[in-house]
């Protein structure tokens, strides 16, 4: 279990490295000079130009700018963004409220995804498996923009249900319906993994030997099939906490948070590299505990891997 | 009728009565009549078995019994009565109540039937908590009850279980007593006591008696003291060690992928028989095992059910298992029942043209005929392979020798460093133009790995082969392109070995087309003569694999085998995989072939069954080396080596009687 | 056999024999010479026609496909043509969708947008399928490190989301137009394709008929492409048209956060995008772009479903 613990997080690194790489390669080292465009339209003079340059260390060989940036993540100091702000704070304002609505999403999404994916699974073929069906394609189909408005104006503007806009009020019920919306695709995804999942487990030998023991059906279904079926889900659960929150940028540009993707945008349209790579590498970050956790949960779910 | 008969008939009730059964699966094209009118009766303790070709309906209908028809299976007529009760009128409380407390059941895989994600004693232990089956409760009460009586002439609690903790204070004591005998003696009978004690098997009764058997007279008293309760999980552990599984409380612990096939159909067998059924329905239950572990699985299960009186419905396609280990035959063909009867008297006496045939082809039948034809000195010339005139044998050249093959792989070790394993131990053998060698030997013995090192994939790690008088392993990449038309493979699996995206046509053309071989036109018409010669319509190669049954697919490999005219054919467990029937006429098409083409057969098994049908030498393999090396009839009349015995007695059918007068059919 | 064989047998199990003429002996194993022959994709065919969701994908498929190669069928009105003094008007004759905020014509500009969704699924689905086909194939084929750097290598791009890293190439290069969408998207969608790819050809290249090809002389290239990638390719397939529909949506995600196509270029989603401010007052200027979209990418991913049925092996007999 250690073991294979450990070589997980040793497979992890290259994807670290490789991630933060090419991120600083593309912000940092492609045609074009991100100190020159920052300036905007006035531009910059040469000697402040040169002082940023040294600033950020963009006056030394690429690959030693990127050990110093990785030096950077480990001491938690990433510098300061070019408007003088340092970037920790910066971080420290914008990921707490993306972290919330992500895991809430993260939430909404595995509750409903896998017990709607359940009864799918269960009922395969029946009425209300292809209304499910075809409620994820719709939702799937639909991108997260077109929901997000949608909600916003049904459940926002029209009923007045939950509030429209977020602002500064970070409150689970604020937060509530982006984190639908956020989630909503991912919902439909987990629905789908969950009911093949199922489907295919119901129709498995060791099922019918478990039925065959004399379990009641309930039984059967929630020791033998579900979390069986759980290990497929477990997986995009995992990868997707990431994706939630480089995904948060279209939820909180329509709800007005002031979360990751609007820092991260604004950063953008400033031209701020240093912000732009910090977050992003972040993001990364999470994205790889995400994977880490999977792991560990995968081998809880599954003995088989815990010798490998 | 006479009076005596019916006083025996009428002695007991049957347990399980199924009349004019009829099981219907919806399909697009309509519904399938999986099983039309079926009749089968089974006594209490009594062993039946269902025979049968896959389709036959044989498992459809057992499934039926415990209501556990897959897909859209649906009983549309008929009754099956459990004791008593009307199976398929039940309500779904009544089913879930039979099923495991009155009917269990070992299923076929056992690779695929147990919950890779569940510890095996979890999984055995539902089965005794899904039926109610509370052993530390039971305990308990009796228990108290006999700690609150004064009265200590009766042995108190002789029926309980030993519980673990009882087990081990019990070998302690016994140490304690045997402390005075020498200490080779102490640990032999320590031994003993270790494996008769058996943890939530053995009573408490039957510990004293083996106790004092063992030397030790206190034993009355020690068990009585004993205050150690058997709980569930001690009885998991009996279960399992009752089902054969040695350390049974330790293994109980470990998880579906730890274990071996074998263990895993044994730990099946604990679940099935938890709770103590009246009727055990035990479906093809060790095909999928190797011959010897399979024989010493049945014998163990048939030893425990005739112990506990559980009446067994075998699953089967091979008529000679089930001869062996039923009194009573149920044979099925295209959903019917088409005989049944005592097992003898159908061996014997088959009446049903269907049942003619199973019982002629059958090879475990087939070479027990041989067996005791040659025994009571019958000529049996049309039953052995045909290796075109005896006695010129000798003079023939060897058209392939392998010298001191060795195979190692290296195994990427879990963490510390690489792991070498010898496959392939010092082999040698050779094989006459014309003539068939049989290697044979369970999983893991190498001879799939020879297969593939005679083929060319694999490079022996050391030794050569010598085709034809060239040494292999000397050739350049020209000339081994060449070797290849003169050496073909048949594969085991018929589903995997033909491109399923290509049509037959286009397969059996394939190595035409390689090796350019003659026009497109020339072409064509080869493909035709092959389909002549694997006796295959040529309308066929038009279709696709996955239209053709097994044997068919079996046809086609071995046509396109043929295509190149080569002169060594490798059948790799060529005929593992098909019915009986269909086996037997693959068979006969290859020793036709043989004697039509001159091919020399290199033929891997792990049956020696077959072997006795094709083989003219045999070469036993066991742990990567061959043991045993000789014709077929010294194999069979001789064998040299304990595993050859074994296997051969692994073969079904060892105890059956099979008079000359047979091999008439 | 047991003792109790010998004594004679009992009530229901005594020697019967069916009638013969009930179970006729079939020739052993006798080819069914009268069946239609099929193979997989003929079969597959028979299941999807059947469905109804494949023709209404179909059919959906097939008139987006004809509105975005030809437009001017279906709308006499000039998408670039606005009439500031019709802004946020409501339906016309003509005009059945009203006018936007600028007083374009809602209906035309729905119309003339479908091009550029269409254009960056369809090439940056053909770009991925090359890319992510060729080297998961390779990969999965001839394994070793190859294999080991690829799989690493998918997993760098699986850590970096998608929208995040079109934002990041969006700053960097700000000129390109639909290319550099289709770039951005190929980049970090082939990774996908090669991961399914890859798992399709190992599952295919352990089976005995490779082994057969190689015994009779066949070359390992020559394996790979006449045997193992035909075999693969359903996963494939099925993988492509659910991408195609992901992509159409990914491009108008980051036309709506104005970093996708150029504001020149008419799309859904930078549609969708201005249409946002009226969201309170006319919602269904946002309502046109925003189904179109929708039903577009749900034709797709639709007729991903049902193809994926179709060529589920599990689901064939067989």
């Amino acid at each position: 279990m250690v073991r294979y613990l450990g070589r997980r997080v040793l497979q992890l690194i290259p994807v670290f490295v490789g991630a933060t790489l090419l991120i600083y390669a593309m912000v940092f080292a492609m045609p074009g000079d991100p100190i020159a465009a920052m300036g905007g339209d006035r531009g910059l003079s040469p000697a402040v130009a040169e002082q940023i340059r040294a600033q950020y260390n963009l006056d030394k060989p690429f690959f030693v700018q990127y050990l110093l940036f990785l030096k950077g993540i480990f001491t938690l100091d990433f510098g300061v963004s070019f408007s003088g702000q340092p970037i920790m704070e910066v971080v420290a304002a914008a990921y707490p409220v993306t972290l919330k609505l992500a895991l809430m999403a993260l939430v909404i999404e595995t509750v409903f995804g896998v017990f709607f994916g359940l009864i799918a699974g269960l009922r395969k073929g029946k009425f209300f498996d292809a209304s499910l069906l075809f409620v994820s394609l719709i939702v799937i189909a639909a991108p997260t923009f077109v929901i997000g408005f949608l909600m916003q104006f049904l459940v926002g503007v029209k009923w007045q249900l939950l509030p429209a806009t977020v602002g500064t009020d970070h409150s689970v019920k604020a937060l509530l319906m982006p984190a639908i919306v956020l989630g909503a695709v991912s919902f439909a995804y987990v629905l789908r993994l969950t009911r093949t999942s199922v489907a295919e487990n119901l129709s498995a030998d060791h099922v019918r030997t478990a039925t065959a023991k004399g379990l009641p059906r309930s039984r059967v279904v929630s020791v033998h099939v579900l979390r069986n079926s759980l290990i497929p889900v477990v997986t995009y659960l995992g990868a997707d906490l990431g994706a939630l929150m480089g995904g948060a940028i279209v939820t909180e540009s329509i709800f007005n948070i002031k979360g990751v993707g609007g820092t991260l945008y604004g950063a953008i349209i400033r031209g701020e590299p240093a912000t732009v790579v910090s977050f992003v590498t972040i993001l990364v970050i999470v994205y790889l505990i995400g994977n880490l956790i999977v792991d560990l949960l995968y081998a809880v779910l599954d003995p088989r891997i815990r010798y490998v | 009728m006479t009076d005596t008969t019916t006083t025996e008939t009428t002695g007991t009730k049957p347990l399980l009565e199924i009349r004019d059964l009829s099981i219907d699966f919806q399909t697009r094209g309509g519904p399938v009549h999986a099983v039309i009118g079926a009749n089968l009766t089974i006594y209490p303790g009594q062993s039946v078995a269902i025979v049968g070709e896959s389709g036959s309906g044989k498992s459809t209908t057992a499934h039926a019994i415990i209501d556990l028809l897959p897909g859209t299976g649906q009983v549309t007529s008929g009754s099956i009565i459990f004791d008593g009760v009307d199976i398929t009128k039940a309500s779904k409380r009544e089913i879930v109540n039979l099923r495991g407390k009155s009917i269990g059941l070992v299923p076929q895989d056992p690779m695929s039937n147990l919950n890779p994600v569940w510890s095996i004693g979890y999984q055995v232990e539902e089965g005794l908590r899904a039926n109610g089956i509370d052993v530390s409760r039971g305990t308990q009460r009796v228990l108290t009850r006999g700690l609150a009586e004064t009265e200590p002439a009766a042995f108190v609690g002789e029926d309980l279980l030993l519980s673990g903790d009882a087990k081990r204070t019990l070998l302690g004591l016994l140490r304690e007593e045997l402390s005075s005998r020498p200490e080779h003696d102490r640990e032999l009978i320590l031994a003993r006591a270790d494996d008769t004690l058996v943890t939530g098997s053995t009573t408490r009764g039957e510990a004293v008696t083996i106790l004092e058997g063992l030397g030790m007279p206190s034993a009355t008293g020690a068990v009585e003291k004993l205050t150690s309760v058997a709980k569930t999980k001690d009885r998991v552990a009996g279960l399992l060690a009752e089902a054969g599984l040695p350390d049974a409380e330790r293994r109980a612990k470990q998880y579906p992928h730890e274990f071996s096939g074998g263990m895993r159909q044994r730990a099946l067998i604990a679940i099935g028989l938890a709770a103590r059924p009246k009727l055990l329905i035990a479906d093809e239950p060790t095909s999928a095992l190797d011959v010897t572990v399979q024989r010493k699985i049945l014998d163990h299960l048939g030893d425990l059910t005739q112990e506990l009186g559980t009446a067994v419905l075998f699953i089967t396609h091979d008529l000679g298992l089930a001869a062996e280990r039923a009194e009573h035959l149920v044979v099925m063909y295209r959903g019917r029942v088409v005989e049944s009867g005592p097992s003898r008297e159908i061996l014997a006496n088959p009446q049903h043209a269907y049942t003619k045939r199973l019982v002629a082809a059958a090879p475990s039948l087939a070479s027990r005929r041989i067996q005791s034809a040659k025994a009571a000195g019958v000529e049996v010339k049309e039953l052995l392979a045909q290796t075109g005139g005896d006695g010129v044998a000798e003079a023939r050249d060897d058209v392939l020798v392998a010298e001191n093959l060795t195979k190692v792989f290296t195994i990427r070790g879990s963490g510390r460093g690489h792991n070498a394993f010898k496959a392939v131990d010092d082999v040698s053998f050779s094989l006459k133009r014309g003539t068939t060698v049989a290697l044979v030997g369970e999983s893991g013995s190498g001879k799939s790995t020879v297969a593939n090192m005679v083929l060319n994939l694999l490079e022996p790690t050391e030794g050569r082969i010598i085709f034809d008088g060239v040494d292999m392993t000397s050739l350049g990449k020209k000339e081994l392109f060449s070797f290849r038309r003169r050496v073909q493979p048949i594969f085991q699996n018929p589903y995997g070995s033909l491109d399923p995206m290509y049509s037959i046509f286009r397969t059996i053309e394939e190595p035409l087309r390689v090796h350019k071989v003659g026009s497109p036109k020339e072409r064509e018409t080869r493909v035709r003569e092959l389909l002549d010669l694997v006796a295959l319509p040529q309308s066929a190669m038009r279709r696709f694999p996955n239209e053709l049954s097994g044997g068919q697919r079996q046809r086609v490999a071995i046509a396109r085998a043929l295509a190149l005219q080569p002169e060594v054919v490798v059948c790799d467990e060529a005929v593992s995989a098909l019915d009986v029937l269909v086996q037997a006429q693959i068979l006969e098409l290859l020793n036709d072939l043989q004697s039509e083409l001159g091919l020399s057969y290199l033929f891997i098994t792990h049956d020696l069954a077959v072997v006795r049908q094709i083989a003219d030498e045999v070469c036993v393999m066991s742990k990567g080396k061959i043991i045993e090396r000789a014709t077929t009839d010294e194999v069979f009349d001789s064998p040299k080596e304990e595993y050859t015995r074994e296997l051969l007695g692994a073969i079904p059918g060892a105890s059956l009687q099979l008079g000359t007068e047979d091999l008439a059919v | 056999m047991s003792e109790q064989s010998t004594i004679s047998p009992r009530v229901g199990q005594e020697h019967f024999v069916a009638d013969p003429a009930l179970t006729p002996l079939a020739v052993v194993d006798k080819v069914d010479e009268t069946e239609r022959p099929t193979n997989l994709w003929r079969d597959a065919w028979h299941d999807v026609r059947r469905r109804p969701m494949f023709w209404f994908s179909a059919v959906l498929i097939l008139l987006v496909l004809v509105i975005a190669a030809f437009p001017g069928l279906f709308t006499k009105t000039d998408p670039m043509f606005c009439d500031l003094s019709k802004s946020l008007g409501d339906p016309a004759a003509g005009h059945p969708f009203g006018f936007d905020r600028q007083g374009c014509d809602v209906y035309s500009r729905v119309i003339y947008g479908a091009r550029a969704s269409i254009t960056v699924g369809l090439v940056t689905t053909i770009a991925v399928v090359l890319i992510g086909g060729i080297v998961g194939a390779l990969a999965g084929f001839y394994g070793g490190w190859f294999d080991s750097v690829l799989s690493r290598m998918t997993d760098i791009f699986f850590a970096i989301p998608l929208v995040l890293a079109a934002i990041v190439v969006g700053q960097v290069f700000r000129e390109g137009g639909v290319w550099r969408v289709i770039a951005v998207l190929a980049v970090f969608g082939w990774p996908q394709v090669a991961r399914i790819t890859r798992g399709a050809v190992m599952s295919v290249k352990n089976n005995d008929f490779i082994t057969a090809a190689k015994s009779l002389g066949v070359s390992r290239g020559q394996a790979l492409l006449k045997h193992v990638v035909p075999n693969a390719i359903a996963p494939v397939i099925v993988v492509a048209t659910v991408s195609l529909g992901t992509f159409i949506v990914a491009e108008a995600t980051l036309s709506f956060l104005g970093l996708g196509l150029p504001g020149s270029v008419l799309s859904w989603g930078a549609e969708i995008s201005k249409a946002q401010v009226s969201l309170r007052t006319q919602p269904m200027i946002l309502f046109y772009p925003s189904a179109a979209l929708a039903l577009t990418v749900l034709s797709f991913i639709m007729m991903g479903d049902v193809v994926r049925d179709a060529l589920d092996p599990k689901a064939r007999k067989r």
